[in-house]
């Protein structure tokens, strides 16, 4: 890989948002969820970063933050090089145009007064590229890539005379339209099934290929992140627990809340038994947390130790690899000594 | 007896362009107790079946000719005060636009309690609200969410409160549209898992639509396969995921990723979806398979069983089986 393969385009640094809630009666301190709490880490040039984790960890909100779709509580995003937060004028619409997001509800994602043919080229047209016919002809274009074909059929429908895939698909292409540098995609192919998401995919490694685009896949979907990412990063309560190259992640997770993720992944031909909810199971939302780690509840392996400290740093392990348990960190000392 | 029959239902949408022929010929049944999945090409005719079913189309949709009975009675001849009484109380659905389903105007909270006192007008608003925090309970949803708005919750949170909205009057049927793509693979075993049981206790009936084969595998009895608005394949899950009949379905499975070492590229199945405003006369599937003959242009196959199946429930729409 050459050099400018590993600059950043992306940078956070201690990123962190705060959402709060309103205080109720008899309250004294006030409520905060911690939806992102103090993320660091960077997205290089023209990779292919997945993000995963469970439901509520912060996924979307971290993405939002990266695109300044929403500010941060504190700490900075940097798109190369600069702060997002700081861009006026000319930059922010060259920042507008280059950064993307892929919504996770495309039920959301477009208005539902304008047609897909206006859905789409309306970022063109933000942007003033091209002519009115070059404009349509990249509508057309970028419609019959992502499936909706013929894509004349498509043009003059509006959102609800869509199917879910349909929706999702139109979703994607205003956001590839104006070929972006990065991308942050929210869950993008949630509902598509296997033969028209492959086509998906294979679009953004072409556009990757193509124009070097730089892709942040959210997703939970494990089996897909080893096939599109090349590096996986897990989150979990709002922090980053393990970042590492893809095949490392999935072969040898290291934190203990990859490896509970990797065990659930169901196998087809396999049935697999569905167990019933526990009450450990039900959602989470870091509201005041404690200083511990965030896992601790719920951690296997954790002893005295994970108790008494603040939550484990994100730290280096060789190579690519940063995990954030103390745990982790005894066992691997234990294997490089022996 | 079924509980639900499908019998012969079309379904076109007519718009400004012309005529969208979303469900061809579809014939279809569901015993009490049984968990159906229908799977299939992303526009294909899941959630127009299910729309079809709840009465909930818009009104250029026509249903141009077939029967839908539930419990006995055909559902397109009721009045729509009989149908609001079927809605919810007796078939209940998660929307595919989960997100939708929910007013942002209201805490979700009092959403689930209102859905509640409209469909079981005898019961008092307090033992409404216990009611809901046991459905939140029963999805994993702590009870401080009962106070927050729906932009306040993700995704899969969403998910999850609807599914407990379907569950609020305690239906004999509930048609759930792909009720967990935004929940990771340790939630989503979990909470299928609780419908399931429920399923199995009150001998409840769920027609799941996914487009993921792997949580088919472990929640459905049996699988129905569209393609471009047709029931190309239906059978038993173990035996259709086995050994799929129609060449779509096998191509379908062919691209599902897996976590195998040796996988490392997607497959596609080759060429263009249908244009349903004007789908091929024959198999609409014959322009993109391999197996496909001139018989194959001229004439649709009709849903047969399959040869070498051992109990006639595996039925496949092909000329040319696999
Ligand atoms: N606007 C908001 N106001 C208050 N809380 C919010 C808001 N948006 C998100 N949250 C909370 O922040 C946390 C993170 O939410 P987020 O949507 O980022 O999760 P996610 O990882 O994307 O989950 P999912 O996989 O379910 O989509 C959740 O606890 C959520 O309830
Ligand atoms: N309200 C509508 N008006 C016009 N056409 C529609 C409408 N709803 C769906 N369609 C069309 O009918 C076909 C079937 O749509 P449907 O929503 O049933 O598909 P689906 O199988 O649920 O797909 P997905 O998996 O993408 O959700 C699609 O081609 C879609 O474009
Ligand atoms: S620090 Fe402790 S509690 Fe946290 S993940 Fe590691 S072992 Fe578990
Ligand atoms: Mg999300
Ligand atoms: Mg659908």
């Amino acid at each position: 890989m050459n050099s400018t393969a590993q600059l950043p385009v992306v940078r956070t640094d201690n990123l962190t948002l705060y959402f709060p809630l309103p205080k109720r009666r008899g309250q004294r301190e006030a409520q905060f969820v911690h939806a992102v709490d103090g993320v660091t880490m960077s997205v290089r040039a023209g990779e292919r970063l997945g993000l995963v984790g469970e439901s509520g960890c912060g996924k979307t909100t971290l993405g939002r933050l990266l695109v300044r779709a929403c500010a941060p509580t504190s700490g900075s995003v940097l798109f190369q090089g600069q702060d997002v937060s700081k861009l006026r004028g000319q930059t922010l619409r060259q920042f507008r145009k280059q950064v993307q997001l892929i919504y996770q509800d495309p039920y959301d994602a477009l208005d539902p007064r304008r047609t897909v043919q206006a859905c789409v080229a309306e970022p063109l047209e933000i942007h003033k590229e091209g002519t009115k016919q070059e404009r349509d002809e990249r509508v057309r274009h970028i419609l019959s890539q992502v499936g909706l074909v013929p894509a004349e059929t498509f043009m003059q429908r509006y959102p609800r005379e869509l199917s879910g895939g349909q929706r999702q698909r139109v979703a994607i292409a205003r956001a590839l339209v104006l070929n972006p540098t990065f991308v942050v995609a929210d869950e993008p192919t949630s509902m598509l099934d296997s033969s028209v998401r492959a086509g998906v995919l294979r679009l953004l490694a072409d556009l990757r290929t193509q124009y070097s685009l730089t892709l942040l896949y959210i997703t939970h979907d494990l089996a897909v992140a080893r096939l599109v990412c090349d590096r996986i990063a897990v989150m979990y309560l709002g922090r980053i627990v393990e970042v590492g190259a893809a095949n490392q992640i999935l072969q040898q997770p290291l934190h203990p809340y990859t490896r509970m993720l990797l065990e659930a992944v169901p196998k087809l031909g396999r049935q697999l038994p569905v167990s019933r909810l526990r009450q450990a199971d039900a959602i989470r939302q870091a509201i005041n947390p404690q200083p511990h780690c965030r896992f601790l509840s719920r951690c296997p392996i954790a002893d005295q130790e994970c108790h008494h400290a603040q939550h484990p740093p994100l730290t280096a392990y060789g190579g690519d690899r940063a995990v954030a348990c103390y745990k982790v960190a005894a066992t691997i000392d234990v294997q490089s000594q022996a | 007896m079924a509980l639900l029959e499908l019998q012969d239902l079309s379904l076109h949408y007519h718009t400004g362009r012309g005529v969208i022929s979303a469900v061809n010929q579809l014939s279809l049944a569901l015993d009490a107790g049984e968990s159906l999945g229908l799977v299939g090409e992303s526009g294909s005719g899941k959630s127009s079946i299910a729309h079809a079913i709840l009465r909930l189309l818009p009104a250029y949709a026509q249903i141009r000719q077939g029967r839908i009975y539930f419990a006995g009675r055909n559902l397109l001849d009721l009045t729509e005060p009989q149908m609001r009484e079927v809605r919810w109380r007796q078939i209940a659905m998660v929307f595919q636009a989960a997100m939708n389903t929910l007013n942002p105007m209201y805490t979700v909270g009092a959403q689930v309690v209102e859905t509640i006192l409209t469909h079981e007008p005898n019961m008092s608003s307090k033992a409404a609200r216990a009611r809901v925090e046991e459905l939140y309970a029963l999805v994993g949803l702590p009870c401080t969410l009962l106070r927050r708005y729906p932009h306040e919750y993700s995704g899969g949170m969403k998910q999850r409160a609807c599914i407990a909205l379907a569950l609020a009057c305690n239906p004999q049927l509930i048609i759930a549209d792909e009720p967990t793509t935004a929940l990771d693979v340790i939630m989503q075993a979990r909470i299928l898992g609780e419908l399931e049981s429920i399923r199995k206790e009150r001998g409840m009936s769920v027609i799941y639509i996914s487009h993921d084969m792997a949580m088919m595998a472990q929640v459905a009895e049996r699988i129905g396969v569209m393609y471009a608005g047709v029931l190309v394949e239906y059978g038993c899950t173990i035996d259709l995921l086995a050994a799929p009949a129609h060449p779509y379905t096998a191509g379908l499975l062919a691209a599902v990723p897996s976590m195998a070492d040796d996988v490392t590229q997607l497959q596609e199945i080759p060429g263009e979806p249908v244009d349903l405003y004007a789908p091929p006369a024959g198999c609409r599937f014959y322009p993109r398979c391999s197996r496909a003959t001139a018989q194959c242009k001229e004439q649709a196959p009709p849903l047969l069983p399959c040869r070498r199946n051992r109990d006639g429930e595996h039925k496949a729409a092909c000329w040319h089986l696999l």
